[in-house]
Order: structure tokens, then sequence, then C-alpha cells
């Protein structure tokens, strides 16, 4: 049984639930996406067009680059369904095990103890680059691996070390524990993207288009004088073969956009909510302010970059907590953060299929209306999703009262500043609902 | 749990050095000697910035400093033990050392760090040694997230300490040799 801290005992949505409900509900559309990729590159027939350009089926390969994204995020949900699988990955790279007690790892233990008796407490005191992090241990309990970097800030700045681990305990009390997995393949999609990018869509184009200019070369030799066909190959490829490259680059991104902005944005909701339980547990946010600015160290802006694949920037999460003192407002911006997501996500898909249509249009001069059609439906989809997102955030009070059954003074006025956070909340949600639903559908 | 690999002496030094050094790292100091002298992937883990996984507080932290203390020491192990060597040097430096220390913490400001001179015998007077094992402690420290002001006067402290425990200096340079 847990003890909810006193401070953070009015829970915030959890959107990482509601971003795995999400997913399920929309899986089918995925999966469908799934088996046109995968039939295209295993299609026994050659793809239309494909006949016609001298290694045309070479093309095939970009369907591998939006594969990917969707492959990795797939792999992370599944990987929920067996929890102990995180636990022995985080336990083997981190190094993790209960043998080592020093005072300082005994001292924090107590600590998260008293908060959550049940926990399993594992350490590393030998990386200080790792400072503590939640694990799955099973479906009912949870673990945090204390590393040296918690203990050496246990020793110098005690308030912050405590912010620290009060952060990791809001996290397991706000059930992130099970569903951060989803998003561990964030990083290595963008470690190995660019690299599959070039190998499966930059080189094949440039394979196609280079025969294919070799062949056309041939053909207009005789025509043209030579000088004029030199020109006429430079024109075609600053012309014709970059643009088309620079549209497949930019309706990969988009897709890789719209594949893990929601997810990631439920992380980086997960990371402040986390944050505000913390502040407001010790009464003021200067303690883990402090430590969040110890651990900001300059580093190079491609690490930066991977570091948001879990985290949301530094100054972000400062942003909200000199906010924590307002709590109304701290709270209704956390809660609008996903739904606008939701928006902002619906908003890549199109830009997917729109930069779909314009690299088509370029290459084949071809108009396609795909976004036309599909724009409709999508934020049709979305404007669902808002409904329930919206209503299931107006309820979440009496939800949490149901399943905790903590006795509320209904005069308290942070009880009070609560409720209305989460019914003003639902509200906008339910708005932006309403303003996709007649705008656009 | 202290390691049982690492004799009381020893033991003793790595406390008594990072207490003078890193304070903060004062706890850990046995533990890290001991997987610093152990070598291998023991060692490898000391250095390690991996990112963090999802639900840490932060996306990486920051390696500790006394391995890197450590490096700097085996790196600069001949000249430490020149200055290690005799009672009178000991004194004579500490003495040089402390004067320096003083300086930095009455004035404040940062101390232009003895430039490296090429060439320096070990055998030569403990100035040149001191030079040396500051210049060499202050590139590996350079590896860290320390400011460049605090490195320098880190590495004097690093040098009053081990002069101040000649014996323990000894074994454990001994012992940091000795390992891979």
């Amino acid at each position: 049984m847990s003890t909810v801290p006193e401070g953070g005992r009015l829970p915030l949505p959890p959107y990482l639930w509601i971003w795995l409900i999400i997913f399920i509900v929309t899986f089918p559309f995925n999966l469908n996406f799934l088996q046109i990729l995968l039939s295209d590159i295993f299609s026994p027939v050659p793809l239309p067009g494909e006949e016609v350009l001298p290694f045309g089926f070479l093309l095939r390969l970009a369907n591998c680059v939006e594969l990917f994204p969707l492959l990795l995020i797939i792999i992370g949900v599944l990987s929920l369904a067996v929890p102990s699988i995180r636990q022995s990955y985080l336990q083997r790279k981190y190094g993790l095990t209960d043998e080592v007690q020093i005072p300082i790892i005994l001292e924090a233990s107590t600590f998260i103890r008293r908060y959550l008796p049940d926990i399993s407490i594992s350490n590393n005191p030998l990386r200080g680059d790792q400072v503590a992090f939640i694990y799955p241990v099973s479906f009912q309990k949870a673990g945090i691996g204390l590393m040296g970097g918690v203990g050496k800030l246990w020793k110098g700045d005690n308030e912050s070390a405590r912010g620290v681990l009060l952060h990791e305990i809001a996290h397991i009390q706000n059930g992130d524990t099970l569903i951060t997995g989803a998003g561990s393949g964030f990083r290595t999609l963008f470690n190995y993207w660019p690299v599959l990018f070039i190998v499966t869509v930059a080189v094949p184009v440039f394979i196609v288009w280079v025969m294919t200019s070799y062949l056309a070369f041939a053909e207009i030799s005789g025509l043209m004088p030579s000088g004029e066909v030199v020109t006429y190959k430079f024109e075609q490829f600053l012309l014709f073969f970059l643009p088309s490259l620079f549209f497949m680059l930019l309706t990969n991104l988009m897709w890789v956009a719209s594949v893990i902005f929601l997810p990631l944005a439920a992380l980086w909701y997960s990371e402040l909510a986390a944050d505000c339980v913390a502040a407001r547990c010790q009464g003021t946010p200067a303690p883990l302010a402090r430590a969040l600015r110890l651990y900001s160290v300059p580093v190079s802006w491609w690490r930066w970059f991977l570091a948001r694949m879990t985290h949301p920037p530094t100054r972000i999460r400062l942003f909200m907590l000199q906010r924590v003192s307002s709590p109304l407002s701290h709270m209704v911006l956390l809660i609008l953060m996903f739904p606008v997501a939701m928006v902002v996500s619906m908003l890549f898909t199109v830009l997917y299929y729109a930069s779909f249509d314009l690299s088509i249009l370029w290459a084949t001069q071809t108009p396609l209306s795909t976004t036309a059609s599909i724009f409709p439906r999508v934020a049709g989809i979305t404007a669902a999703l808002l409904v329930f997102v919206g209503l299931g955030i107006m309820l979440w009070p009496s939800i949490v009262r149901f399943l905790d059954g903590f006795p509320c003074d209904e005069g308290d006025s942070s009880f009070l500043q609560w409720k209305r956070a989460h019914l003003g909340g639902g509200i906008m949600t339910l708005i932006m609902a309403l303003l996709l639903g007649v705008l656009f559908v | 749990m202290v390691p049982e690999q690492l004799s009381p002496s020893l033991q003793q030094w790595s406390i008594y050095l990072a207490e003078n050094v890193i304070p903060d790292e004062s706890d850990f100091a046995p533990l890290l000697v001991n997987a610093y002298i152990a070598g291998g992937k023991q060692r490898e883990a000391l250095f390690k910035t991996d990112d963090a996984p999802e639900g840490s507080f932060v996306p990486g932290g920051m390696v500790f400093i006394l391995p890197h203390v450590l490096a700097g020491i085996l790196a600069a192990a001949p000249y430490i033990l020149n200055l290690v060597g005799s009672a009178a040097s000991i004194n004579n430096t500490l003495t040089t050392v402390c004067n320096i220390l003083s300086l930095h913490d009455r004035a404040k400001q940062t101390l232009v760090g003895p430039k490296p001179q090429q060439g320096n015998d070990p055998g030569q007077e403990p100035i040149h040694s001191i030079r040396r094992i500051v210049s060499i402690i202050d590139e590996q420290l350079k590896n860290t997230s320390l400011p460049d002001e605090e490195r320098d006067c880190i590495a004097y402290r690093i040098i009053r300490a081990l002069l101040e425990q000649p014996d323990g200096t000894i074994e454990a340079i001994g012992r940091l040799q000795g390992s891979t």
C-alpha cells in the first residue's frame, strides 16, 4: 500500500495511460498502414511505374524508413505486456544491484519507503552519470534505481536530492512505471533514422536518377550539342532531383512526427506532472529547480536533441516550476498540454499527406487529392478522441475520489482549485473538439 | 558495504583524499577507488556517460570527479613519488602548496596555473614536480564539468592531500600502477 505525499494527493490526469488507450483504439489504422508498407516492399508483381524506371525496384526500399518508427512504437507497446523485460534490460545496462549498501543509499531508501513501503530499490553507486529512475518489477510492483548521482546530491544538497526522489515517487504514484517503456525506442529511432533515410531513400533515388539520366543522355546526345546536354542534366539535377529528395525528406519527417509526437508529449507531461507533485510536496520549487540547473550541463546539439526524446527541455521544466505557486493556472496549463498535442499531432499527419502529394506532383506532374480527402477523416477522428479526453479530464477528480477514496474537504481551497482546473481543462478540450468537428469535418 | 579488496589504510587514504578535494564524493571514495583499481569493466563504468532511461529525473547526470582524480594521480605518478620521497621534500612542498592554496582562498580569484615545461626531469626541484602534477591533473579534469578556475585549485588540494598522507599515497600509487 502506498502513502500519497501530502502535497501531491491531488493527481493530474494520467496522459500516458490515455495515450495508450488512444494507441490501441487507433491501432487498426496503423495496422492497415503497416500492411500496405509491407505488401509494397514484398510485392511479387512490379509496383506502378516501377517497370519503366531502370532499377525502379530499389524505390521499394523507401517504405522501410516509414516502417521503422511504426515498428519501434509497436514493439515498445508490446514490451509493456512483459514488465520484467524492461527490468532486466535496465538492470543489465546500468549494473543495478542490491548488494552494495552504503549509508547514503540506505538513507535515501528509508526516505523512499516512507511513501512507498513495498517498493523494490536497487542501486549502482558507481554510476555518477545517472541520478535515479523508475522501472517496473511486475504489474503490481515498481522499482527505483538509485544511482551515484543522487547519492552525491544527497550529501551536497539534501533538499534537492529529496526533491529528485519525490519526483520519482510521483512517477510511480501517477502510474507511469508500466508505460514509460513504450517510448524507449525514440532515441534509437533518431540515432538510426538519418542513416536509414540515406540508405533506403536517398541512395536508391540517386541510383535510379543516374540510370535514367544515363539512358536519356544516350537518346538525346545525338539531337543536342554536348554542352547543352550537360546544362540540361544539371538543370534536371537542381530543379527535379534535389526538390524531389527534399519533398521525400519532408514527407518522412512529417511521418515520424505524426507517429511519435503524441507519446512524446505524454512522456514530457509525465515529467512535468512529477515535477509539480515533488515541488508541492516540498512546499517550494527551489530545491528541484537547483537540481535541474545542476544537471543542465552544456552538450552537443545532437545529444541535446536525443535527450528531448525522454525529457522536456530544462527551460520548460523551470518555467513550469516557477508557476507552481499559482496552482490553478499551473494545473490548467499541464492539463491542456495533451489535448493541444493531439491537435498538433493531427496537423503532422495532414502535413505528411500534403508533402506526399507535393512530392508526387513534383515528380510526375500528377496532382493528387489525398490530403483533401484524408483531412476531414483525420479531423473527425481527432475530434472524437478529444471528446473522449475532455470527458476524461472532467471526470478525473471523481475517478480519483472513487479509486483512492481519500477524504476531501470540499471547502479546502487546493481541492477546489484542483476540481476547477479539471473542469476548465475539460471544457476547453471539448471546445477544441467542437471547433475541429464544425470547421473541418 | 566497504569493499574487501581495499586495505584499511587505502580506505582511509581514499576518504581523506575525497574529503579534502571533493567532499560530496567522500562516502563513495572507497567504492570508487576499489572499482578503479579493479580495472576492466568496473573502471569503465566510472567514466560512462550513458543517456538515462525514460522515467529518470534528468536525461543524464555528471560523472564522478574522483575517478578522474585517480587517473590524474596515475598519470603523474613519477612526479608525485618524487615529492613524497623524503620528509624534507614533503615539508617544503607542503608549505609551498599551502601558501598557494591560502592565496587562492584569500584572493578568491583565479590563479594562473604554472605552465607545463617540456623535458623536465622528475629529479629536479620540487617546484618542477608540482608544475607537472598540476598540469597533468588539470588536463585530466578537463573531462569533467568542473569550471576552469576550480580545476587549478583542486589540483593543488590533491597535492596537499597526497603529501599529508605519504604512506597511503605510495601504497595507492603502487596499487594504481598494478591495475589494468
